[in-house]
């Protein structure tokens, strides 16, 4: 960050000012002070659920989610194609089950609901819905397994297109409504801890959309909310569309240079919640959210998309936020998601396990990089039990690039196993037989150099 | 102990002359206009001479009003507007051409040096579709380009980079980001001295398009967008590291309604205040290297920090309180950045002789009591100054309690006798 005398710490949940003098070194000395990584990793499964949860290769899918170390998955109902609670429970059930089965903890967003709102009598029917599928949830998994489970009221209310034209008044009278009922639901087993209830899923190409943010966290009960949820894409128009810089090299560059966005978001929302106990989750992101898959599949599934989604994570990470969830996990054909139907997964899909493989929940982690250097480069180092060490890092630029890696960790400079995504390796990580002083890569890329290479990281 | 976030200032205070600079209740108040820029610790003032059509009268009145300007110690900024049509060759050469000749002309009245020492700033908000007439990126670049070799052919070789830069976006609209991304990648570094943005808190009326019509919500969450000033100026520092192009916003005050009906209160009474002293500790943490406040003189409207006649509103008494007090080259901290309290900001200045003091801004309408102990940084202060916080529009300085209690929306300076 642009002000401060403190560099390289991992920011605690406030605007940060920690950073470096203008015009000092950019590179981070191994002396910096660590904290603790409290990421959870997560995915969407939304459009694609059935696959997901009933298609012929649903267990190649949970295992490929659990190989990234998975453990929140947002699912919807009521919308984006979900199954109806009502008249295809088995099918809802089916989907819930296959997020336990991956081992993770199931994110229910309760999207949206398609009468007045304004109307007491359709909001008091869309609480009952909800409340009703709480309260099966915990006939079918137990009152003890389901209190830990998230519940999400609406999805990107402040846009109109997705939202269904609601306003602030009305979405927190269904907020209230919703959560109160849920809160009922889960009061046996709570002992009186909050329920894990949050909103707004905020839409973030919007110019007020901090808005929503604050007036939920000012205008609801507070013991009715447990997380802030918001969404992120860097883009949503195709190169010359609708005032976008035409040529597709610029508007690649410019998304790239917008990763940073992740963090400052991060941070606008932790000054919000600061003193209270509530969750920061991004709970949808991808570089590009184009109306046509085939447009936006050329950012978020290709090389491109894995090193912007790596470049996200360690935003994700340095801004100490509580979860992401990218948009999506599963997906048959609609140009975001990490793996296919056949669980065949996409560059992102790899370098989100190269992150969750090498920078794992509870290490100490820290941010090497500052200065001039954030534009082409950004890294964590992380650091594990039993001396694991790893530096999990991304070249934001599309021309060639050298880092060394004494500068980042000189534990690891001349001894670690290095391990790269780049437009060399087709799309999959390829592991170096060399031991590496430093890192160079010809454009986009990701990398890992690591001190501990597990046999996975071969395959 | 040493403050953890301890950083340099280099924030310069700046502001606009609005638009009715020409007017002659404004001419008649130039001394008392000097005295009060002067007064605020003003380092930069931007100005639009207009240069389309002028008459000799013109050049002598624009001379006159610049020679007053000097007196005040301050650099200005000279901000041309875009061409309209904006897509006809003859008209964008005629525009570079009357920048050219307004730079030749200013260094015939002023010296090469001098003018060399200005800012020069090409292009006012031109990715507003309300105002650009249909101006595109590409559009921009070119006038920029075109421009910026005129000003610079007659400005010569000064030493650093000559000061010319922009694009000055509006900040409400959504991609305002890539205007700036790709006037920083799309024009060679040696034409660029600096990257300007503008950002208000908001343009909606009460209830209109979406905006709480609740006045007190509406407050609150004006008051709560403050926070952007930081993440701009950050997410704009990222791009400019090492570059050695300064980081300015051009133009910044809570509401930008031109009815003064709808925005004067929240720009120009102890709430503007309250929003102007946020926003100023907001930009320190972010790292911007200049402010101008819209508009610090000669503004008719909602705006003007100071009124036709000169006589200062309370946000040009936060203006003043902040700037003569956290001064460039301080070592600055945010000591509730670790320790937050709702509705509070504020940051320590202190430097190499010994002076230390804090401006506290409370963003709260009601009364709130802070017990200062809780933060070292905050205590060791004998005087308290404030303005608004219940306490009246103008400075009031009493003897510091061990809790510092606010009625309302206000800006507090902790000192001790020998500063502030």
């Amino acid at each position: 960050m642009a002000n401060c005398v403190d560099p390289g710490h991992n920011p605690p949940a406030v605007g940060d000012k920690r950073g470096q003098l203008r015009g000092d070194s950019m590179i981070g000395s191994g002396t910096a002070p660590q904290t603790p990584m409290r990421l959870q990793y997560g995915v969407n499964e939304s459009d694609s659920w059935w696959h997901f949860a009933l298609g012929e290769n649903r267990e190649r899918l949970w295992a490929r989610l659990r190989e990234l170390d998975v453990r929140i998955i947002r699912l919807f109902v009521f919308d984006k194609h979900a199954p109806d609670p009502v008249a295809d429970w088995p099918s809802l059930r089916a989907c819930i089950q296959a997020v336990l089965n991956v081992g993770a903890t199931p994110f229910l967003t309760f999207a949206k609901f398609r009468r007045p709102f304004d109307d007491p009598r359709a909001v008091r029917w869309f609480a009952e819905q909800c409340s009703e599928i709480v309260w099966s949830c915990a006939e079918e998994w137990g009152g003890e397994n389901v209190k830990n489970w998230y519940w999400c009221v609406w999805n990107e209310p402040n846009n109109d297109w997705i939202g269904g034209g609601i306003n602030f008044e009305q979405y927190r009278a269904v907020y209230e409504a919703v959560a109160r009922g849920i809160a009922r639901c889960l009061a046996p087993w709570l002992n009186a801890r909050p329920p894990l209830i949050g909103g707004p899923s905020v839409e973030g190409f919007q110019p007020f959309w901090l808005d929503w943010v604050w007036r939920l966290l000012n205008e609801v009960d507070n013991s009715l909310i447990g997380f802030v949820n918001w969404h992120y894409y860097a883009e949503w128009r195709d190169a010359g569309e609708a005032a976008a810089a035409g040529d597709p090299r610029t508007m690649r560059n410019l998304i790239m240079a917008q990763a940073h966005q992740f963090g400052l978001r991060a941070a606008q929302i932790a000054r919000m919640i600061r003193g209270k106990s509530l969750l920061n989750m991004c709970g949808e992101w991808n570089a590009h959210s184009h109306y046509l898959p085939a447009v936006r599949a050329r950012f978020n599934q290709s090389l491109f998309g894995a090193t912007y989604g790596a470049a996200a994570l360690i935003q994700f990470l340095r801004s100490g936020i509580d979860a992401e969830m990218v948009w999506t996990g599963t997906d048959d054909a609609h140009g975001y998601g990490i793996l296919n139907p056949s669980a065949e997964p996409t560059p992102l899909y790899y370098a989100k396990r190269l992150c969750a493989r090498h920078v794992r929940f509870g290490d100490r982690i820290r941010f090497p990089i500052h200065g001039a250097d954030r534009r082409d480069w950004d890294a964590v180092v992380s650091y594990g039990p039993d001396e694991r060490r790893s530096i999990f890092l991304v070249h934001l630029a599309d021309r060639p690039g050298v880092l060394s890696l004494r500068d980042l960790e000189p534990s690891l400079a001349g001894s670690g196993h290095l391990i790269k995504l780049d437009s060399d390796a087709k799309g999959q990580p390829v592991v170096l037989p060399t031991r590496a002083a430093k890192i160079e890569l010809d454009g986009f890329g990701v990398a890992v150099v690591t001190n501990e290479l597990e046999p996975e990281d071969k395959r | 102990m040493a403050p953890i976030n301890r950083a340099r200032m280099h924030l310069r205070y700046g502001l606009n002359i609005g638009d009715h600079w020409r007017d002659p209740a404004c001419v008649l108040a130039r001394e008392e206009l000097i005295t009060r820029i002067q007064d605020a610790g003003t380092a930069l003032v931007r100005i639009f001479p207009g240069i389309e059509g002028r008459s000799p009268d013109d050049w002598i009145e624009c001379a006159g009003f610049f020679d007053a300007i000097q007196r005040t110690g301050a650099t200005p900024m000279i901000a041309f507007p875009c061409p309209q049509p904006w897509d006809d060759s003859g008209t964008v050469q005629m525009f570079s051409k009357r920048c050219g000749e307004f730079v030749e002309r200013s260094i015939e009245r002023w010296g090469q040096p001098e003018v060399a020492s200005w800012f020069w700033s090409i292009g006012d908000e031109p990715n507003s579709p309300w105002t650009n007439g249909g101006l595109t990126f590409e559009g921009y670049r070119d006038i920029y380009l075109t421009t910026a070799h005129a000003i610079q052919q007659r400005l010569g070789f000064p030493e650093g980079r000559p000061r010319i830069g922009g694009p000055c976006v509006d900040g409400f609209q959504p991609f305002w980001f890539d205007w700036i991304w790709r006037f920083v990648e799309e024009v060679d570094d040696s034409l660029i001295g600096f990257v300007a943005w503008n950002r208000y808190g908001d343009w909606r009326e009460p209830g209109a398009w979406s905006a709480p019509s609740d006045p007190d919500v509406f407050e609150r969450l004006l008051l709560s967008r403050t926070g952007e000033y930081w993440s701009r100026a950050e997410a704009v520092g990222v791009l400019l590291e090492g570059r050695g192009i300064l980081n300015l916003c051009s133009e910044l005050n809570a509401h930008s309604h031109n009815d003064p009906a709808i925005s004067s209160r929240f720009n120009q009474g102890p709430f503007g205040a309250a929003y102007y002293g946020s926003a100023l500790i907001d930009l320190m943490r972010g790292g911007a290297d200049g402010e101008f406040l819209w508009a610090g003189a000669c503004d008719r409207g909602p705006y003007g920090a100071l009124d036709v006649g000169g006589g200062p509103t309370p946000t040009y008494q936060a203006k003043k309180l902040i700037a003569r007090n956290v001064r460039f080259g301080d070592f600055i901290s945010f000591p509730l950045d670790r320790d937050p309290v709702p509705d509070f900001d504020a940051v320590v200045a202190s430097d190499e002789a010994g002076r230390k003091v804090a401006v506290l801004v409370y963003r709260g309408s009601g009364p709130q009591e802070l017990e200062l102990s809780q933060w070292p940084e905050l205590s060791g202060f004998s005087q308290v100054t404030s303005i608004g916080g219940g306490k009246g529009n103008q400075p009031r300085s009493d003897a510091l309690q061990r809790v510092l209690a606010l009625r309302g929306y206000g800006v507090a300076l902790l000192h001790n006798q020998r500063d502030g």
